[in-house]
C-alpha cells in the first residue's frame, strides 16, 4: 500500500466533486429553461486493489451524467397536448362562425326571415296596397342577400382552414427534418459513448411542439434514435423522414404519405381538417338546405299565382338556379302536374263507427223522432213526395226502398271497412252541387254525418190579391229573373211558381234559376241554388209591391249536408259508374236533338240526330256503345250498352244541340251498389252480383272498386303505408308518408299539386329512395302516367329505386316536375329575387284563381283569375311557414332555424369546455413532468454545499497525505 | 413529490390567468348587460331566446295590423251611427205621414225630406276613405251603390261580397262591413227598394201601405244595429287581442331577459369575489416565488 495511492484517491474525490459541481451549476443555469431536464451525477468507486486480502479503495469516479426524465409522462403530456391543440383550434373557429350568425339578437339573420313572413302577413290584410307587394319582394331580396353573405363568410372560414392545412404540414415537415438531424447526431455521440443529454432535450422539445399539431407514437431504438409513427405510417425512422405531402382533391388539401391518404384525427391539423370537412360543411349544408327549400318552395308557390293583371302565371320568384342532371345531381324534389281539388264530392262519411255486421241490424237505437231529409231538386212542387221521413227504430236503408227522392242519394253501410256509414251519391250530380236539408236538425247529427248551416228565406202568408204582382230576383253576374205571384192563393202555389212556372202562365218554364222553394208545416222556404253559389246572401229581391212584408219574409237557418270533408275517394273520384245527363224540359217533343260524341284519338266520332220523343232507349255508336234513358224531362247517357266498356276514358267530349242551342251536360255518379242495380234495370246483367262482376271486368272501373274495397298502399324504403280511401284525406296521406321517417316528405302546393321532397335521411336525394305502390295511385297523384293501355295497372309498381340507372329514372320521372340540384351549386350563395319583381312589384303572383274542375274528374283543369283583390296564393303560401318540411318532417322554418342556432351553439359550447378540460389535463401532466425533470434551486443549493464540502474534504485529504508524505520524505531523511 | 420553482411559477400564472379570464367575462356581462352573447355561451337558452325574439317580432307585426284595422273600424262605426240617425228620422217621418190628419202638402214635404234622406243613405253607402269605398267588400274601387233611373241599386257584384278580414294566428277575423250587410234586409229586399216604395206610398197617400212598411223600416234599423254590434264586438275582440299580445310580448321579454340578460347583482358580487381571489393570488405568488434556499446561504 502506498500513500501515493491515497493521494490519488483524494485527487479522484476532487475531480468527481468538481464534475458534480459543474452539473449543479449547469442545472442552476438552466433553471428557467423549460426544455431542460435536470442532470444527475452518478458517482461510483474506482476499482479497488487487493492488498493481501484487504480491499484498498482508490477513490471515486463519475460514472455518468444523466437526464432525469420520465418517458411515460412525456407520452401522457403529448397525448393531451394533441387534444388541446385540437379543441383550441375548434373553439376559436366555432367562436367566429357563431358571431357570423349574430344570434340571439335583434339584428341577426333570423330577423330577415321574420320580416319576410311579416310582409306576407301585411299582404294578407291589405292585398291591394302596392307598397305591401313591394315590401314582400324587397324583404325576400334582403333575406337572400343575408343568406348569400352568411354563406360566403362561413365558406371563407373554410377556405382559410384549407390554406392552414398546408401551413401546418410545412411546419411538421421542418420539424421532422430537424428530428432526423438530431437522431443522426445522437447516434454518433452514443457511438463515441458520449452522453447526448442536450440533444435529447432538444429532441423532446420538438416532439412536444409537434404533438400540438398532430398525434403520434414514438419508438426509441437501441442506438438512441427514435421513430415516429402516425396511423401505421412511419414518418420518421432514425435519420430518414418521410415528407408529408398535400394533394388537392375537389379544392380541398389532403395530407398524403407514401401516396396514401393520412387521416389525422387530433392536434391542430386534425381539428383543421375536421372543421373544414365536417363541422363547417355541416353548417354550410344546413344553410344550403334552408336556402334550397326556401328557393324551391317559394318558386313552387309563386308559379301558381296570377299577377295583378290576371294574365301572367307560372313565373318564378327567384332566379333559376341551373338544374343539375339526374346522373350526378341531387333529386331534391318532384311534384305532380295535377292540381288535386278534392272534388267532386260523391261521398260523405259518418265520423261514427257502427259496429254491426248486417245493415238490417243497424237500427237507430237513439231517438230521431221524426227527422226529415229534403233534397231540393228541379221540379219540386208539393210537400209529400220529396221528403224522406226516418223514425226511431227504422233500419238505415229505410230510405232506399220506394225511391222517395228524385235526387238520388243513398246511405251505404260497409262492413268491409270497419263499420263505415257513407252518405253517398246514388246517381246524380256530385253532392257538393246539391242542397240536402236535414229539416229537423236531427238525422245528420245522430248519424255522425257532417252538416252546416245555410241561410234561407221563410214565407208564411199569402199576399193579398190587390198587392200581388211581380218580384225581381238579382243574382251574381248581373243575372236577373222575375217571379209573377198574381193569382196565387196558397203557399204550394207560390212554390210551384218558383219551381216550375215563374211567369204564372200555366206553362212549365223551369221556374226560377237562382232559388228553389219547398213547403213544410205551412211555411214556405226559399233556398239558393248553385246559380247563386248556394248562398242566399247573393240574391237581391226587388219587390215594388211590398209583397215580402205581407208574406212575413224572414231569414232562417237550415241545416244541410256539409261536403267539405275531403276523403281520398272523393279526391280521386272513386265512383263505380258515371253517366251524363241533360235536361230538355224547355223543348218540345218534336224538336230534333243533335248528339255528337268525340273520341280522344279523334276517331271514331259519332253523330246522330233524333227527335226528342224518340230519344228514350235509343242507341248511339256503331256498336251501340251508348244508350239514352229518359227520366222525366231528363235524359241520361249510359255507357256500356254493348257490354264492353263502362268508362268514359276514351271519350273526349259530348255535344248536344237543339237547333243552335247548346244543351248543358252534367255528370251523374253511381256508387257500386247503385251502379249494379242500374245495370240490372237496363237488362245488362241478370242480377246485382253479376252486374258487379261485369263492372269489375272494365279495367277503368275495377281499380276504383278495388281501392274502395281493399284499400291500397304506398311503400317507402320498405315501410308500408296503408291507404284507406274512405278515411284518409289528401292531407292525411301526406302526413302518413311523413310519419314513416324515411326522409321522404310529402306536402301539397297551394294549388293542390302533390310534392315529394328528399330530406336528411335520404341525403337530400330522392334517388336514394325506394318508393313502391299501386301504379294507379301514382297516376292519381300526378307523378306518373300509365301509358300502355293494353296492359293492366300494376298492383306493385316500383316508382323509384336506388338501383335505377339515370336513364331508368329519367323514364320514371318524365311526367313529374323535378328539381335537381347540381352538387356544385350552393343555393344559399345564389339566392336572388327575380329582376322583374324588383322592378315591377305588380308582377308578384297574388291570386290562385278560381279553380274549376270542369269534367269533375278530381283535378283542376281550368283556372280563371279572380281579380286584383285576391291574395289566395299567399293565404295558402303563408301556411308553408308552419309546414314541417325540414329535418325529416320534424321541423318547420322556425324550428329549423332555432335548431341551427342551438346546434352551432352546442358544438361551440363543447369545444369551449373541451379546450379548458384538455388544457388543464395537459397542465397537470406538464406539472408532473416538471416535478420529475425540473430544477429545484433548493435541491441544487443543497447539492452545491454537499459537493463543496466534499471537494474541500478531498482537498484536505490531499493536504494531509501531502503532510504525511512530507513527514516520510523530509522527517525521516534527517 | 418534488416541487420546483418553475412549477410554482407556472401554477401561479395559470391561476392568475384563469381568474383574469373570469373577471373579463364578468365585466363583459356587466357592460353589455347580456350573459349570453353567442350561442355557445348556453346553446339551449340561446336557441330559446332566439325563438322568443322571433316570436316577439311576429306579435309586434300583429299589433301593428290590429292598430291599422281598428283605425279603419272607426270609420265603419261613424258611418253606421249616422245611418242609425237617418233611419230614426225616416221612421219619425213615416209615423207622421201615416197620420190621417196630414194634408197633401204636408205629405209632399215629408216625401221630399224622405228623398233627401234616401240621398243621404246613398252617400253613406258610397263612403270613401283614402279613395276606397269602405262598404265595397272585395271591390273597394267601385261604388257599392249606383243609381238606375230613379232607383238606387247595389253595384258591388255578389262575388265581391267578401268582408275584409285580418288574418291572425291562422284565424281570419272578419272586420269589414259590406253593402250587402247593411243595405240588404232579411226579407231579401234592399233598403233603397223599401224606401222607394215608402216614398211612393207617402206621395200617393195610401195609409195602409205606409203603415205596412213601418214594419219594414224596423228590419232596416235592425240590420244597422246588428252591424253596429258586430263592429263593436270585433273591435272589443281586437282590443283584447292587442292587449293579450302586448302581455305575451312583455312576458317573452321577461323570459328573454332572464335567459340572456345579466343578473347584475350576481354578476357584480361575483366580480368583487373574483377581484378578491385575484388579489390574494397575486399576493401569495409574490410572496412564494422569490423564496429559495439561495436566500439563506451565506
Amino acid at each position: 500500500m502506498s500513500l501515493f495511492n491515497t493521494l490519488n484517491t483524494g485527487v479522484s474525490g476532487l475531480f468527481s466533486n468538481k464534475m458534480a459541481m459543474n452539473a449543479t451549476s449547469q442545472n442552476i443555469a438552466n433553471v428557467n429553461n423549460p426544455n431542460y431536464s435536470r442532470r444527475e451525477v452518478n458517482m461510483s468507486t474506482n476499482t479497488t486493489l487487493d492488498l493481501g486480502g484487504f480491499e484498498l479503495g482508490t477513490g471515486s469516479k463519475i460514472e455518468s451524467i444523466t437526464r432525469v426524465r420520465d418517458q411515460f409522462l412525456d407520452i401522457q403530456y403529448r397525448k393531451y397536448n394533441s387534444d388541446y391543440g385540437y379543441w383550441k383550434t375548434m373553439n376559436s373557429n366555432l367562436n367566429y362562425i357563431q358571431s357570423l350568425y349574430g344570434e340571439p339578437s335583434e339584428d341577426g339573420f333570423r330577423k330577415a326571415f321574420d320580416e319576410f313572413w311579416g310582409s306576407i302577413h301585411k299582404i294578407l290584410s291589405e292585398p291591394t296596397v302596392p307598397e305591401n307587394k313591394r315590401e314582400l319582394i324587397f324583404k325576400a331580396q334582403e333575406l337572400s342577400n343575408k343568406m348569400n353573405s352568411l354563406y360566403s363568410d362561413i365558406e371563407g372560414v373554410q377556405e382559410n382552414l384549407n390554406k392552414e392545412v398546408e401551413t401546418i404540414v410545412k411546419d411538421i415537415n421542418s420539424k421532422l427534418q430537424e428530428l432526423a438531424g438530431l437522431n443522426k447526431q445522437i447516434k454518433e455521440l452514443k457511438f463515441q459513448n458520449i452522453d447526448a443529454n442536450d440533444l435529447l432535450d432538444k429532441r423532446d422539445a420538438i416532439l412536444d411542439e409537434l404533438s400540438e399539431k398532430i398525434n403520434f407514437t414514438v419508438r426509441e431504438k437501441n442506438d438512441g434514435q427514435i421513430s415516429i409513427i402516425v396511423k401505421n405510417h412511419e414518418i420518421l425512422n432514425g435519420e430518414v423522414y418521410k415528407k408529408l405531402d398535400t394533394k388537392e382533391i375537389n379544392g380541398k388539401e389532403y395530407v398524403y404519405v407514401n401516396n396514401g391518404i393520412l387521416k389525422v384525427e387530433k392536434g391542430s391539423l386534425g381539428a383543421t381538417m375536421e372543421l373544414r370537412d365536417n363541422v363547417i360543411n355541416e353548417q354550410l349544408k344546413r344553410l344550403n338546405e334552408l336556402a334550397t327549400t326556401f328557393y324551391d318552395t317559394l318558386n313552387l308557390i309563386h308559379e301558381e299565382g296570377f299577377d295583378l293583371t290576371g294574365t301572367i302565371r307560372g313565373m318564378n320568384f327567384f332566379n333559376e338556379i341551373e338544374s343539375g342532371n339526374l346522373e350526378t345531381g341531387e333529386l331534391r324534389r318532384i311534384a305532380g302536374n295535377i292540381m288535386l281539388s278534392g272534388n267532386p264530392k260523391n261521398y260523405v262519411d259518418s265520423y261514427i263507427k257502427f259496429n254491426h255486421n248486417k245493415i238490417d241490424d243497424l237500427k237507430l237505437n237513439f231517438d230521431v223522432g221524426s227527422g226529415e231529409l229534403i233534397s231540393v231538386e228541379e221540379g219540386f212542387e208539393d210537400t209529400g213526395d220529396y221528403v224522406a221521413t226516418i223514425n226511431s227504430g227504422d233500419s238505415l236503408d229505410a230510405l232506399t226502398p220506394g225511391n222517395k227522392f228524385r235526387g238520388n242519394f243513398n246511405y251505404k253501410y260497409s262492413t268491409q271497412n270497419g263499420g263505415l256509414l257513407t252518405f253517398s251519391n246514388k246517381g246524380g250530380e256530385s253532392l257538393d252541387n246539391r242542397l240536402i236539408i236535414d229539416f229537423n236538425r236531427n238525422i245528420f247529427k245522430q248519424l255522425g254525418i257532417p252538416s252546416k248551416d245555410i241561410k234561407a228565406l221563410r214565407w208564411t202568408d199569402i199576399p193579398p190579391t190587390e198587392m200581388q204582382g211581380i218580384m225581381t230576383f238579382k243574382g251574381p253576374g248581373n243575372y236577373t229573373e222575375t217571379l209573377n205571384l198574381q193569382g196565387v192563393s196558397s203557399l204550394n202555389e207560390i212554390a210551384q211558381r218558383i219551381n216550375i212556372d215563374a211567369d204564372g202562365d200555366g206553362n212549365n218554364d223551369g221556374g226560377l234559376k237562382l232559388v228553389r222553394a219547398f213547403v213544410r208545416n205551412n211555411e214556405l222556404y226559399v233556398v239558393p241554388t248553385e246559380k247563386s253559389y248556394l248562398n242566399m246572401e247573393n240574391v237581391i229581391i226587388n219587390d215594388p209591391q211590398g209583397m215580402l212584408h205581407e208574406m212575413n219574409s224572414d231569414s232562417v237557418e237550415l241545416s244541410v249536408l256539409d261536403t267539405s270533408q275531403n276523403s281520398l275517394k272523393n279526391a280521386f273520384g272513386l265512383y263505380a259508374y258515371k253517366t251524363k245527363v241533360f235536361d230538355l224540359s224547355e223543348y218540345a217533343a218534336t224538336d230534333n236533338v243533335d248528339i255528337t260524341i268525340n273520341y280522344k284519338d279523334s276517331t271514331p266520332q259519332y253523330n246522330t240526330t233524333i227527335q226528342k220523343s224518340l230519344l228514350n232507349n235509343s242507341l248511339i255508336g256503331s256498336n251501340g256503345e251508348f244508350q239514352i234513358v229518359q227520366n222525366g224531362e231528363e235524359f241520361e247517357i249510359l255507357p256500356g250498352a254493348d257490354n264492353s266498356t263502362f268508362s268514359w276514358d276514351k271519350v273526349d267530349n259530348i255535344e248536344i244541340k237543339v237547333g243552335s242551342n247548346v244543351i248543358k251536360i252534367n255528370n251523374f255518379y253511381y256508387d257500386e251498389d247503385s251502379a249494379a242495380t242500374k245495370l240490372v234495370n237496363q237488362g245488362w246483367a241478370a242480377d246485382v252480383q253479376n252486374a258487379k262482376l261485369t263492372l269489375k271486368s272494365d279495367e277503368d272501373l275495377k281499380w276504383r272498386m278495388d281501392f274502395l274495397d281493399f284499400g291500397s298502399f304506398i311503400s317507402i324504403q320498405g315501410k308500408k303505408v296503408p291507404i284507406d280511401f274512405h278515411r284518409d284525406t289528401l292531407e292525411s296521406l301526406a302526413d302518413k308518408i311523413n310519419e314513416t321517417n324515411t326522409g321522404v316528405l310529402a306536402f301539397y302546393t297551394p294549388g293542390g299539386r302533390f310534392v315529394l321532397k328528399a330530406d336528411k335521411t335520404l341525403n337530400y336525394d330522392l334517388k336514394n329512395a325506394e318508393i313502391k305502390g299501386a301504379e294507379r295511385l301514382f297516376e292519381l297523384l300526378g307523378i306518373w302516367k300509365h301509358e300502355d293501355t293494353t296492359q293492366p295497372y300494376s298492383e306493385n309498381f316500383t316508382f323509384l329505386n336506388p338501383n335505377y340507372t339515370s336513364k331508368a329514372l329519367e323514364e320514371k320521372l318524365k311526367y313529374a316536375s323535378k328539381f335537381i340540384l347540381s352538387n356544385e351549386v350552393d343555393v344559399a350563395k345564389k339566392l336572388q329575387v327575380k329582376d322583374y319583381l324588383l322592378s315591377n312589384p305588380d308582377m308578384l303572383g297574388m291570386d290562385l284563381g278560381k279553380m274549376i274542375d270542369s269534367d269533375n274528374d278530381g283535378d283542376i283543369d281550368t283556372l280563371i283569375p279572380s281579380g286584383e283583390h285576391s291574395s289566395t296564393l299567399w293565404e295558402k303560401g303563408y301556411l308553408m311557414k308552419s309546414a314541417k318540411i325540414f329535418s325529416d318532417g320534424r321541423h318547420d322554418f322556425e324550428d329549423y332555424i332555432t335548431d341551427m342556432i342551438t346546434d352551432v351553439g352546442l358544438s361551440g359550447e363543447k369545444a369551449k369546455r373541451m379546450e379548458i378540460n384538455s388544457d388543464s389535463l395537459r397542465t397537470e401532466y406538464l406539472n408532473q413532468r416538471e416535478s420529475v425533470k425540473g430544477v429545484s434551486l433548493d435541491e441544487e443549493m443543497a447539492n452545491m454545499i454537499k459537493y463543496q464540502q466534499a471537494f474541500n474534504a478531498a482537498a484536505k485529504v490531499i493536504n494531509v497525505v501531502d503532510g504525511m508524505l512530507d513527514r516520510i520524505i523530509n522527517g525521516l531523511m534527517r | 413529490m418534488r416541487i420546483t420553482q418553475s412549477m410554482i411559477a407556472n401554477n401561479a400564472l395559470k391561476n392568475i390567468r384563469n381568474s383574469m379570464l373570469r373577471r373579463e367575462e364578468l365585466s363583459e356581462q356587466i357592460t353589455t348587460g347580456k350573459k349570453i352573447r353567442k350561442p355557445s355561451d348556453d346553446a339551449v337558452n340561446a336557441g330559446k331566446s332566439s325563438y322568443l325574439m322571433s316570436r316577439n317580432r311576429l306579435l309586434n307585426g300583429y299589433i301593428d295590423d290590429i292598430k291599422n284595422t281598428r283605425s279603419v273600424m272607426v270609420y265603419y262605426d261613424t258611418a253606421l251611427q249616422e245611418m242609425q240617425n237617418v233611419n230614426h228620422r225616416i221612421k219619425e217621418l213615416t209615423v207622421q205621414a201615416a197620420n190621417d190628419t196630414q194634408t197633401v202638402e204636408d205629405r209632399h214635404h215629408i216625401a221630399l225630406e224622405l228623398k233627401q234622406l234616401k240621398e243621404h243613405l246613398y252617400k253613406l253607402a258610397n263612403t270613401q276613405i283614402g279613395g276606397k269605398y269602405i262598404f265595397g267588400g272585395a271591390k273597394t274601387n267601385i261604388p257599392p251603390v249606383r243609381k238606375e233611373n230613379e232607383s238606387v241599386v247595389i253595384n258591388t257584384p255578389q262575388e265581391a261580397n267578401i268582408r275584409a278580414k285580418l288574418p291572425i294566428e291562422h284565424i281570419d277575423i272578419e272586420y269589414g262591413v259590406t253593402v250587402y250587410d247593411v243595405f240588404k234586409t232579411d226579407s231579401g229586399e234592399t233598403v233603397f227598394g223599401i224606401l222607394e216604395r215608402l216614398i211612393d206610398s207617402v206621395e200617393s197617400g195610401t195609409d195602409d201601405n205606409i203603415e205596412r212598411d213601418l214594419g219594414s223600416l224596423d228590419s232596416i234599423l235592425n240590420k244597422v244595429n246588428e252591424n253596429l254590434a258586430r263592429v263593436g264586438s270585433v273591435d272589443n275582440m281586437l282590443e283584447s287581442m292587442e292587449k293579450r299580445f302586448e302581455r305575451v310580448i312583455d312576458n317573452n321579454t321577461d323570459i328573454i331577459n332572464e335567459l340572456v340578460g345579466t343578473d347584475l347583482t350576481k354578476a357584480l358580487s361575483d366580480l368583487s369575489l373574483e377581484q378578491t381571489t385575484l388579489q390574494a393570488a397575486l399576493k401569495t405568488t409574490a410572496q412564494i416565488l422569490p423564496q429559495s434556499l439561495v436566500d439563506f446561504i451565506k
